[in-house]
C-alpha cells in the first residue's frame, strides 16, 4: 500500500482525532525513523509510540454480538460505495466543493525529508503544558549510539529540551526533545496558531488580588505539595471498574459473545506493546543495561490463553457449522461452547 | 468576542473555593477534507453496518461490549455502563501540588483556560498563587458523565488546566535508567555542553509555523474555477448540479482576487 493509499485509509476510518487507539498501533515495532541533526552531529533514532490505549476500550457489537462497522454511502445513489469510488473535497465554500487529487496533494505537501532538524535548546521550564499533545520514545538506531548518549546526558545535566522540526508521514511537526533516564523522546507541541490566548478566549483583565486571599492560596497549596508524582493519582478507576464487571459477568457466563478475528483496525484487547522489551534489547545490545535490570523489564504479556487446540480453529467456521445445524443460541457462545454445542449435536 | 463556556465548575483548593468556566484552548487547525463519491460529488454519509453480516444496523441497537480473552466479548446493558458512571459533581477537586516539571509531558493530553466566573479575587488569587509557589495542582473533577484527572496551572495570570492520561495510558520509561553516561569522556560531554550552550536560546512557540493549510488553500482557489463541484441536498439535486453553481463560485472567486 502506498504512503499516499494508506493515508487515505487512515483518514476513512472513523475516529476521534484526540483518542489514543488512533495512535501507531504496531507500536511493538518502530514504525517511523530519522536522524535528529544539529551542527554538523547526526542521531539516527527510531520512533516508537509512547502512548497505548485505554484498557477497557468498549467495543460496538450488535444484539447478537457481531461487530459493529463503518461503510460510506452515497446519499443520491443510496448504495454502498466501494474505495476507488471516493475523492476527496475540500469545501471552499459551505456546500461547495474542489476535489483534490492524490498528485495536487502531494505537491502541496511538505517536502519528504528524514532529518530532524534540531534548531536550539531552551530551558525545560519554559514549555507551557497545554503545548504538549503526543509523545513519542526515541530509540538508538544505527551503528553507533554514542551521540545519541551523549546527547541524553547532556541535556538531563543541563535540564534542556531541544526543539526540532520534521516532516513525518507528508505531516510537519514541531517537537520537544527531552531526556530523561539516558532516553531520548520526542513531544509533538501545537503550533502557537492552534492555541487560544486569554485575550482571543476573552478572559477578563487581572484584577488587583487582596493580601489575606493569596495568603490563604498560598497556604493551601503548602498544605498539599508533594515532592514526586504518585501514579497512583492517574489509575483509571473507570477502565478497573468495566474491567472487573467484564471479568464477573465472564466468570457467570453473562451475556459473552464469540469475537470476530481481529483484524488490522481494531486494538488488542489489553494491547501488549512490548516498547519495553525491545529497548531493553536495544539497549542491552548497547551494553548499557545489566541483565539484572533487563529481567525486571521484561514484562509477560497479559493475555488470556484458551485451549491451543481450540484456537487454531476458526471460530467463524464452528459458527457457520452450528447454523447450519440450527443449534439455539449460537451467536452468543463461546468457542468454546460452540464446540460442545457441535459435539453434542452431531454426536 | 467572549468564546463558549464548554462547563461550569467550582475549583476547591483546601478552603478555597474559586468558580471558573471552561474554554478550550486548543484548536484543530488540521486540513479536513470530505470524501466525496467520484461519479457525482457527493459528500458521502457513513452508515453503522453489521460487519458479520454486511447489513446495516440501526445506531440505537448498538451495545457496548469489552473484550476478556482474544476471543470473547462480554456485552453490556446500558444500565449496567449508566450504573458505573460517576455520581454528578461540579467540583474540581485540587488533592497534590506538585512542583512544576514532575508531570512527564507524556501524560498532557487536552488543554482548557478556566475563566473566572464570577469571584475575580479569587481566581486571580489562585492563579498568582501557583506561579508564586511554581506548582502543578493534581485534579479531579467529573465532566460529561467521565471522571478526569488533570493539571491545574497558571500561564500569563490565567489559569490553565490540561486532562492527563491515566498511567497505563503512558509507556513507563523508567527500567532503563541506562548507564551511558560511564562510556563518555568529561571531554565529550564538556563538548557537548558546549554545542548544547551555542544554540540556547529563548523558546518562542510563535517561531513554529506550519504552512499546509495555506499551500492546500492556495491549490484550492488555483482549481476552483476549473473543478468545482456544487453540492445541494440530494432531493433537490438534478443530474447535472454543477454548472450555474460552478460559473457563480468562479465568479466569486474572480471577484474575490480583483478585490
Amino acid at each position: 500500500m502506498s504512503a499516499r493509499k494508506k493515508r487515505r485509509a487512515e483518514e476513512k476510518r472513523p475516529e476521534p482525532a484526540e483518542d489514543e487507539s488512533s495512535g501507531e498501533r504496531s507500536a511493538s515495532r518502530s514504525f517511523w525513523s530519522g536522524t535528529i541533526t544539529f551542527g554538523l552531529v547526526s542521531i539516527p533514532v527510531d520512533f516508537h509510540a509512547a502512548h497505548r490505549p485505554r484498557r477497557a476500550s468498549l467495543r460496538m457489537v450488535t444484539d447478537d454480538g457481531h461487530p459493529v462497522g463503518k461503510r460510506y454511502i452515497c446519499p443520491r445513489h443510496e448504495r454502498p460505495i466501494a474505495d476507488d469510488e471516493v475523492v476527496r473535497g475540500f469545501e471552499r465554500e459551505p456546500g461547495e466543493f474542489v476535489v483534490l487529487t492524490d498528485e495536487e496533494l502531494e505537491a502541496a505537501a511538505p517536502e519528504k525529508t528524514r532529518d530532524i532538524d534540531l534548531l536550539q535548546f531552551v530551558p525545560r521550564s519554559s514549555l507551557p503544558s497545554l503545548l504538549f499533545r503526543r509523545a513519542y520514545v526515541l530509540a538508538p538506531a544505527g551503528g553507533s549510539t554514542k551521540a545519541y548518549h551523549l546527547l541524553a546526558e547532556t541535556m538531563e545535566r543541563t535540564d534542556r529540551a531541544g526543539i526540532a522540526t520534521f516532516v513525518m508521514r507528508d505531516k510537519a511537526y514541531v517537537v520537544a526533545i527531552l531526556a530523561a533516564g539516558g532516553v531520548l523522546r520526542a513531544e509533538t507541541l501545537r503550533f502557537s496558531g492552534e492555541l487560544r490566548t486569554p485575550a482571543s478566549v476573552g478572559l477578563p483583565e487581572p484584577v488587583r488580588v487582596p493580601a489575606e486571599i493569596l495568603r490563604e492560596a498560598l497556604q493551601a497549596i503548602d498544605a498539599l505539595v508533594e515532592d514526586e508524582l504518585d501514579l497512583e493519582e492517574l489509575r483509571d478507576e473507570a477502565s478497573e471498574a468495566l474491567s472487573e464487571l467484564a471479568q464477573t459477568k465472564a466468570q457467570r457466563g453473562e451475556d459473552i459473545v464469540v469475537g470476530e478475528a481481529e483484524t488490522e483496525d481494531e486494538v488488542p484487547p489489553v494491547a501488549p506493546i512490548d516498547l519495553v522489551a525491545l529497548l531493553k534489547q536495544r539497549l542491552e545490545h548497547a551494553g548499557l543495561i545489566s541483565d539484572q535490570h533487563a529481567a525486571k523489564a521484561q514484562r509477560p504479556p497479559r493475555r488470556d490463553v484458551e485451549e491451543p487446540e481450540l484456537a487454531k480453529k476458526a471460530k467463524n467456521e464452528l459458527y457457520e457449522r452450528a447454523k447450519t445445524l440450527g443449534i439455539q443460541g449460537r451467536s452468543r457462545m463461546s468457542k468454546r461452547d460452540l464446540v460442545v454445542a457441535l459435539k453434542k449435536a452431531t454426536g | 468576542m467572549t468564546a463558549r463556556a464548554i462547563y461550569k465548575a467550582k475549583v476547591e483548593l483546601g478552603t478555597l473555593e474559586v468558580p471558573v468556566r471552561f474554554y478550550a484552548a486548543a484548536e484543530d487547525q488540521d486540513v479536513h477534507f470530505r470524501l466525496l463519491h467520484s461519479t457525482d460529488g457527493q459528500p458521502v454519509t457513513q452508515q453503522y453496518i453489521d460487519k458479520t453480516t454486511e447489513r446495516p444496523v440501526e445506531r440505537a441497537s448498538i451495545r457496548k461490549a469489552l473484550p476478556v480473552s482474544d476471543q470473547r466479548l462480554v456485552m453490556f446493558r446500558p444500565e449496567e455502563l449508566a450504573a458505573l458512571e460517576p455520581p454528578p459533581s461540579r467540583i474540581v477537586a485540587i488533592r497534590r501540588c506538585l512542583p512544576f516539571g514532575k508531570i512527564p509531558p507524556a501524560f498532557y493530553e487536552r488543554p482548557y483556560y478556566l475563566g473566572p466566573d464570577g469571584d475575580l479575587a479569587a481566581y486571580f488569587a489562585l492563579a498568582r498563587a501557583l506561579q508564586q509557589r511554581k506548582c502543578e495542582g493534581l485534579a479531579r473533577w467529573v465532566m460529561r458523565k467521565r471522571m478526569y484527572v488533570g493539571a491545574l496551572s497558571e500561564r500569563d495570570g490565567y489559569l490553565v488546566l490540561v486532562t492527563l492520561r491515566h498511567a497505563e495510558q503512558v509507556v513507563d520509561i523508567s527500567a532503563f535508567k541506562s548507564k551511558g553516561s560511564k562510556s563518555l569522556n568529561p571531554q565529550e560531554l564538556r563538548l557537548a555542553r558546549q554545542l548544547v550552550q551555542a544554540l540556547e536560546s529563548d523558546f518562542d512557540p510563535a517561531a513554529y509555523h506550519d504552512d499546509y493549510r495555506e499551500r492546500v488553500e492556495a491549490l484550492v482557489e488555483r482549481k476552483a474555477s476549473g473543478q468545482v463541484i456544487a453540492f445541494r441536498p440530494p432531493r433537490k439535486a438534478t443530474r447535472e448540479p454543477g454548472l450555474a453553481a460552478a460559473l457563480e463560485s468562479s465568479l466569486k472567486s474572480v471577484r474575490r482576487k480583483s478585490a
